[in-house]
């Protein structure tokens, strides 16, 4: 077998925007993330904010657009299924989800939000997260591309936080979940360009029953000392996940940490997959476990009393390298070892930052009767925590969190129209939507998440960095950090790009 | 007379995909009983005196079929088959009082132990939000206290709708084994807006409303009591 065209494959999926925000770090860089209740910023899975008590929140939001808009049912559910895998990899138990979507004018936009609805519903209410709140505008502007946004949230006792990073030579990789298969191959490069040339077998399928024993699973595992990270298989599955948890390791022990994956212990749905299919597939609810050693047998009896197939697939190296290995059958014995930097590559090029281009049409806000018919389709009240939910008005859900005597408020904003005339504006707009809500609540803000969908990067990077200093100097001036986020570019068709439309999320406690 | 104080024992089954199994683990809590999870792959049960099916998705809702993987959506009908349904039905025969709240109450229509049949809404939705219901006929486990009382209870389900032949709907209703009826609304196109049943000996109660996510939930637990305690 060939190997020699291996490692170039692997580093353009992993510098894809989606994957590394190659052209957004600088300026991400820049925000203001530290503050008193920040236990995690930036950088994790998700973000975590201390509650008191010794427990802890983590929050997270992200974007599916691109999935949704090329197969609305199973690329809302797996952007369901992918932001509460955020939460639970870091040991915490989702307790609420909200789902804020934007959808065009015309006829096919339609039937998307009908689908991406069902969507949404089949796979939150089967996995027992409720849906508590959410958004919904239309503008002419999404036609060609929706927007479909998820946070989530979820508890954690502070001692059993877990991060997604390797610690100790020696230690096992674990595979646990769905087999890999050839869906969703290429995903993050999906993300991570125009929506002009693309097919639906890079949209993954969803299967809510499996993340539910996943979820119930990492979470018992949470509990244990039997592991030393954790990291969800996401955008460029595999390699992007034992990858990761070895570069976090690097940072935090100052030790060569590398990894090496036995490709042949991987289990597969699909025939014949190549080595770089293997790697690349973005076949849902699957987790890779940094296991303890001496563990081995206690992790893989947990996942086992959860009906989940568990496998050793590798292992942490001190070697600093990152090696693949066929070690059977015999015929397709090989091993390619390759340095981190040959794999994380920089291919990135800066974009213009031009002013952005005011566009004409209607930023509609739907009736009530709309808005009651989707959020009913969505269990929000399972798990017994929702004091105010979807069914009275206002931006803001109120959770019972009796484990610390207090209630949990999130609140959610959005530019709603105004980023297009004014992209500073806009972002403030949101940021005081959410900060005002919470000193009428008399709550204590304690950190933001957010989601910036932008156009393509070539006219919409000037109103993002404008978005980003303007979000930056309000989180800085109310010290409200921004513990997580995600950066959705190309929203764009063919010479249209979509309105700026970023979307924060507030949490704070009463 | 018993002590109406006495900590009730409850075992609370959970299948995989049980996803009120919690809510209903704090639902007794909340009052002072002793509520335990029961795995779905036991084969012994301790002596409870309560068995509760909580709500949730047994199994993603769905009908595996052996050869293929593939599968159909049909609530209830994966869980019949699992061991612990078989300790269930004999703690039924056995007299123990059994509580099917939405996806427990679909798994004992399908197991037989409940009359009828809980199909997919009318509307094709899943639906979500507050209801009121009507306590009649034996009512809840026989607590005539609170005959006729209104109860404000949530429902979240997909399969809820209740349905029964013209026969066997003039049998339950004889019988007095309806119990629960929804008044405001009928969320789901439930026959004669049925919202909970029982058997005819009147140990096994189920209903798609959640008692669990609701301050009217107390009225279950007291009926409970008094049902153990007598």
């Amino acid at each position: 077998m060939s190997t020699s065209n291996i490692p170039k494959q692997l580093a353009e999926a992993m510098s894809s925007e989606h994957t590394s925000y190659t052209s957004t770090k600088k300026y991400l860089n820049t925000l203001y993330t530290k503050g008193k209740y920040v236990i995690q910023g930036p950088g994790e899975n998700a973000g975590i904010v201390d509650l008191g008590k010794g427990w802890a929140l983590a929050l997270r939001m992200e974007s599916h657009n691109h999935p949704s808009f090329i197969k609305p049912y199973h690329g809302a559910a797996t952007g369901v299924g992918g932001i509460l895998r955020d939460i639970f990899t870091m040991g915490a138990r989702p307790i609420g989800t909200l789902d804020l979507l934007r959808f065009g004018t015309n006829a096919k936009s339609k039937k998307l939000f009908k689908e991406v609805v069902r969507g949404i519903a089949d796979y939150g209410n089967c996995v027992g997260v409720p849906t508590v709140g959410g958004d919904i505008y239309f503008d002419k502007t999404y036609d060609k591309n929706c927007l479909v946004n998820v946070a989530a949230f979820g508890l954690i006792k502070k001692k059993n936080i877990i991060y997604g990073n390797a610690l100790t030579p020696g230690s096992d990789l674990i595979y646990v979940g769905g087999r890999t298969g050839k869906d969703g191959i290429g995903g993050a490069q999906m993300a991570s360009s125009n929506l002009d040339f693309l097919d639906e077998r890079a949209v993954q399928q969803a299967d809510p029953y499996l993340e539910k024993l996943l979820l119930e699973a990492c979470c018992e595992l949470a509990q244990t000392n039997w592991i030393e990270g954790m990291q969800d298989m996401g955008a460029a599955g595999l390699l992007c996940s034992t990858t990761e948890v070895a570069l976090r390791g690097r940072k935090k022990t100052n030790l060569n940490l590398g990894s090496k994956v036995y490709l042949n212990r991987v289990p597969t749905k699909s025939p014949r997959m190549s080595p770089v299919e293997l790697l690349l597939s973005e076949s849902q609810e699957r987790m890779l476990i940094v296991g303890k050693k001496k563990f081995k047998s206690k992790i893989l009896a947990l996942f086992k009393h959860w009906d989940l197939e568990a496998h050793v697939i590798g292992n942490v190296t001190d070697d600093g390298k990152y090696t693949i290995v066929y070690d059977s059958p015999k015929s397709k014995n090989i091993s390619l070892e390759m340095n981190f930097d040959d794999i994380v590559r920089d291919f990135h090029t800066p974009w213009p930052l031009k002013d952005w281009t005011v566009q004409k049409s209607k930023y509609i806000d739907p009736s009530q009767t709309l808005k009651k018919n989707i959020w009913q389709q969505y269990d929000w009240m399972v798990g017994t925590r929702t004091i105010k939910g979807p069914n009275e008005p206002g931006h803001f859900a109120v959770l019972d969190l009796p484990e610390v005597g207090k209630q949990l408020i999130v609140c959610w904003g959005s530019d709603e129209g105004r980023s297009n005339l004014n992209p500073a504006k806009g972002i403030e707009y949101a940021f005081d939507k959410c900060y005002r809500r919470m000193k009428k609540l008399k709550a204590t803000p304690l950190g933001l998440t957010n989601c910036l969908n932008f156009g393509h990067p070539e006219i919409s990077m000037g109103a993002f960095v404008t978005t980003i200093q303007a979000l930056s100097n309000r989180a800085r001036s109310r010290k409200v950090p921004i513990i997580s986020g995600n950066v959705s570019l190309y929203n764009a068709s063919l010479n249209h790009s979509i309105k700026p439309t970023p979307i924060l999320v507030m949490v704070g406690v009463r | 007379m018993g002590n109406s104080n006495r900590v009730l024992k409850v075992g609370i089954i959970r299948f995989p995909c049980s996803n009120c199994d919690f809510d209903a683990l704090k639902f007794f809590q909340r009052f002072g009983h002793r509520p335990e999870f029961i795995w779905y792959k036991e084969t012994k049960l301790k002596p409870f005196d309560l068995i509760v099916l909580p709500g949730g998705f047994a199994f993603g809702d769905r009908v595996y079929k052996k050869a293929t993987g593939s599968f159909v959506i049909d609530p209830g009908t994966q869980a019949l088959t699992s061991p612990v349904m078989i300790v269930v039905k004999k703690a039924a025969k056995s007299g123990v009082p059994i509580l099917g709240i939405c996806n427990g109450f679909q798994i004992l229509v399908k197991a037989g132990l409940l009359p009828g049949r809980l199909i997919q809404n009318k509307s094709k939705l899943f639906f979500c939000d507050w209801t009121t219901c009507r306590v009649v006929g034996k009512s809840v486990f026989g607590d005539k206290r609170l005959l006729n009382k209104l109860l404000k209870l949530p429902v979240a389900h997909g399969y809820g709708r209740y349905q029964v032949s013209k026969s066997e709907y003039q049998e339950i209703k004889n019988n007095s084994q309806i119990f629960f009826e929804y008044v405001d609304i009928n969320p789901n196109g439930s026959y004669k807006n049925i919202a909970g049943v029982s058997n005819k000996q009147g140990n096994i109660f189920g209903l798609m409303p959640h008692p669990e996510r609701s301050p009217d939930g107390k009225y279950f637990i007291r009926a409970i009591e008094k049902y153990v305690n007598k």
